[in-house]
């Protein structure tokens, strides 16, 4: 991506620097581009909407210490990576504290909202949390990728570190899970006659 | 989602697009500038320190790291002078039009003194990929509504301009890191100084302590810095200034 025009103009007191000039545009395009996917990858891996941006900004403080290590191939790959720890940090910490924001395990077969209800985008994205967070955080991982990410299998396969079979094979069992557990909650629905269908 | 397999209940089929639909949702406004401003503090600091055997040249690092804060602070404020408006409109849009989101607990917590303790670093074994002042602030993101010490660490967010001083601010620090680069260290001083009595509670509270750490080491006045500093470790453990200010203290036992 080419940077020049950009409002963030290099520091007269980086260009003794070239390297950290170098440095410098690459951070800042990677940040551009790949923000809003490190901060939702967060958030698919269990860390709370209200620390999402704090998890995200981890990521990216991780990146700028070992942007000289990264291969710009590797990039998306390191960013999930890096992601993954942090969440994974931050889901052991909840554990450790008070913080029960992942372990609403008991409330997960609780009836899904309605069609009409799910309209509301806070709704529907709560509720996909709930859905996501009862599945192993293995095909949680390639799931998000491949159905909301939009990444392909050997992307996916890069990206958590597995080979491409295994993330295929993941990826079945993963909408297979998501589908099972959509079918068990929409039954409670309309066991509850909270407006199911039939 | 044309999976065949997906047809035998219809809803499920609707439910399920609705709620992938809803994961494509976008960080918060003023969120990748402010993780941008993290991210460059960090990589400024680690070029040095990879650069620079800052350990064995002691306190005269100091002139060598200013630049490279000197260039944080040049970041944020050019981030503020090109942002600061369109964040406060963003933000305004996002108050009035999305009351779905919900206000981060730690916006304004700048200066707040009620936030809980920073958990140690050694509480959190972590690849090395992660320094430990980074790390020492991930064991409080859950669901706390009452403060986050990972605020204490990162370009705060009450730099929103909720607080209209913003861009107010980032001028008279970045006056005061012209001088400091001028080598008018008392100049910067007296700035610090003014800064400090105009905005007692600002936002940029963490640079300017490293400005005067700075322009304190820049004038000679090593125990003068070496105590801003302590003060500064002490109540910021986890900021992303705290590894260089450590290396600057350990150069100067």
């Amino acid at each position: 991506m080419n940077e020049h025009g950009r409002v963030l103009s290099v520091p007269d007191t980086l260009s003794q620097t070239p390297r950290s000039d170098a440095s410098s545009t690459r951070l800042r395009r990677i940040i551009d581009e790949r923000y809003d996917f490190v901060w939702r990858a967060v958030r698919f891996l269990g860390v709370p909407e209200a620390n999402a941006e704090d998890a995200a900004q981890l990521v990216f403080c991780v990146v700028a210490r070992k942007l000289r290590d990264i291969a710009p191939e590797a990039e998306s790959s390191f960013l999930f990576a890096t992601a993954s720890r942090v969440a994974s940090e931050a889901r052991r910490s909840a554990r450790r504290g008070l913080a029960t924001s992942d372990r609403n395990v008991d409330e997960i077969e609780a009836p899904l909202p309605t069609v009409d209800d799910l309209l509301d985008q806070r709704r529907a994205r709560q509720t996909l949390d709930e859905v996501l967070g009862a599945m192993p955080i293995d095909l949680r991982s390639v799931f998000v990728l491949f159905e909301i990410e939009e990444l392909t299998v050997p992307e996916i396969a890069t990206a958590v570190g597995v080979r491409v079979g295994t993330a295929a094979s993941r990826l079945r069992r993963a909408r297979e899970e998501f589908r099972a557990i959509l079918k068990r909650r929409n039954a409670a629905q309309c066991y509850a006659g909270r407006g199911g269908r039939p | 989602m044309s999976n065949p397999d997906r047809h035998d209940d219809p809803s499920l089929d609707e439910i399920e697009r609705l709620l992938l639909r809803s994961g494509h949702d976008c960080a918060p406004d003023g969120a990748k500038q402010r993780a941008l401003v993290a991210a460059s503090t960090v990589v400024a600091a680690s070029t040095i320190a990879t650069g620079q055997a800052v350990a064995s040249i002691g306190i005269k690092a100091a002139s060598i790291v200013s630049g490279k804060w000197a260039v944080v602070l040049c970041l944020t404020s050019v981030v503020a002078a090109s942002g600061a408006v369109a964040l406060h409109q963003l933000r305004q849009n996002r108050d009035t039009h999305s009351t779905s989101i919900p206000e981060s607990p730690l916006a304004g917590m700048a200066g707040d003194s009620s936030k809980p303790p920073i958990p140690q670093a050694s509480a959190t074994p972590y690849p090395e990929a992660v320094s430990a002042p980074m790390l020492s602030a991930v064991p409080t993101l859950s669901a706390s509504t009452h403060g986050d010490p990972v605020a204490s660490a990162l370009p705060s967010r009450s730099s929103s301009p909720a607080n209209p001083s913003f861009s107010a601010e980032l001028s008279a620090l970045d006056r005061a890191r012209t001088a400091i680069a001028n080598g008018e260290a008392g100049k910067a001083l007296a700035m610090l100084d003014d800064y400090s009595s105009r905005f007692p509670r600002g936002s940029m509270g963490p640079e300017a302590s490293v400005l005067r750490i700075e322009a304190l080491a820049a004038m000679g006045n090593h125990s003068a810095a070496e105590r801003v500093a302590r003060a500064f470790l002490e109540k910021n453990p986890a900021s992303p200034y705290a590894q260089r200010i450590k290396s600057l203290l350990a150069a100067n036992p």
